[in-house]
């Protein structure tokens, strides 16, 4: 409930913190349950009963940022290294659309410092 | 100078030539780029598949508990309810024993209108013993003017089973009537503590409040 909170604040505030790549975001791995086909992941989310279909992007965002808080800045620059991909490939706009989405779906929130 | 024709066939061999890890990683590499071109065009990375409020429903409500210790509930003619995990001395013939039965009291949370609580549901109430007629009775031992419901250790209680849809059906069983006291427990003011079961029970009317129950 508590995430849900964060992840309450996170959307109303969202369009100023997502253009903030500072900003860092976490998530955790507790939340959810997931299966992967292929480039697509199921996520099954118990807090809120609700079945994700998540894209490659916003997977692997979502494996990392549980293991540390990450901005988005240095989630473009991970990426890119990762997936082997050119900023025109990779723009960092969708980087942003990645973790908006997760935010509203309360999979991803602000860390605690940068919520306040 | 190569022909076209030639051009398509070296072509064709050198990609035949990697490794098929590597083609693979291209061929994932360029899906991807174009999943990508296709989210940089407002195609949605994340779709959601909303629960349905039954599966809701299931989900929340399916706490159940099991009873650490035995239970029994005795019950008087007006719905008056004592549980205790003691034991009152009976008799096939002659009944509950009176002196058992005030110590069984003695040790119980009693659930009544005493304490501002409906206590046990009619089908759990006995009838009241004749007036002025004795014939039910022995010196010291009693057959008339109580119930008295055991519920052994382990027994298991799904609160679930017991509604249908958001409404209460506890039915006769002992069982039903351990959760009806429960739920009273859970509603009245005397404390909780100790309750076997309480938090199942609390959680599953906090869901039946939230929904409307």
């Amino acid at each position: 409930m508590h995430h849900l909170l964060e992840g309450a604040f996170a959307l109303n505030t969202m369009n100023n913190i997502a253009d903030s790549n500072d900003v860092l975001w976490m998530s955790e791995g507790d939340l959810y349950l997931e299966h992967v086909f292929e480039d697509t992941t199921l996520v099954y989310c118990k807090p809120s009963g609700d079945t994700h279909f998540l894209s490659f992007l916003p997977a692997d965002i979502l494996k990392l940022i549980e293991k540390k808080p990450m901005s988005i800045s240095a989630l473009h620059t991970h990426f890119l290294t990762e997936y082997e991909f050119s900023e025109n490939d990779l723009p960092l706009s969708i980087m942003k659309d990645a973790i908006t989405q997760l935010d509203e779906i309360g999979l991803a929130w602000p860390s605690a410092a940068d919520a306040k | 100078m190569f022909s076209k024709q030639m051009v398509i066939h070296m072509s064709q061999d050198l990609h035949s030539d990697l490794p098929p890890s590597q083609k693979d990683e291209d061929s994932i590499r360029q899906s991807r780029r174009n999943l990508l071109k296709m989210a940089g065009a407002g195609v949605p990375m994340v779709i959601t598949m909303k629960a349905s409020a039954q599966q809701v429903l299931i989900s929340q409500l399916r706490c159940a508990f099991v009873l650490g210790v035995r239970q029994r509930v005795l019950v008087d003619p007006a719905g008056n309810a004592w549980v205790s995990s003691r034991n009152i001395r009976r008799n096939n013939t002659k009944g509950l024993r009176l002196d058992s039965i005030e110590e069984f009291k003695a040790s119980a949370t009693f659930i009544g209108s005493a304490t501002g609580m409906a206590g046990a549901p009619p089908q759990f109430r006995p009838t009241a013993c004749p007036q002025g007629g004795d014939g039910d009775q022995y010196d010291d031992w009693t057959t008339c003017g109580y119930n008295y419901y055991r519920l052994g250790r382990n027994t298991n209680i799904k609160p679930a089973d017991f509604l249908s849809g958001s409404t209460w059906n506890i039915g006769s069983s002992s069982r039903g009537l351990y959760l009806e006291l429960s739920r009273q427990m859970a509603e009245g003011p005397l404390s909780t503590n100790g309750w076997p079961g309480i938090s199942c029970v609390i959680s599953v009317l906090t869901y039946l409040q939230m929904n409307g129950g």
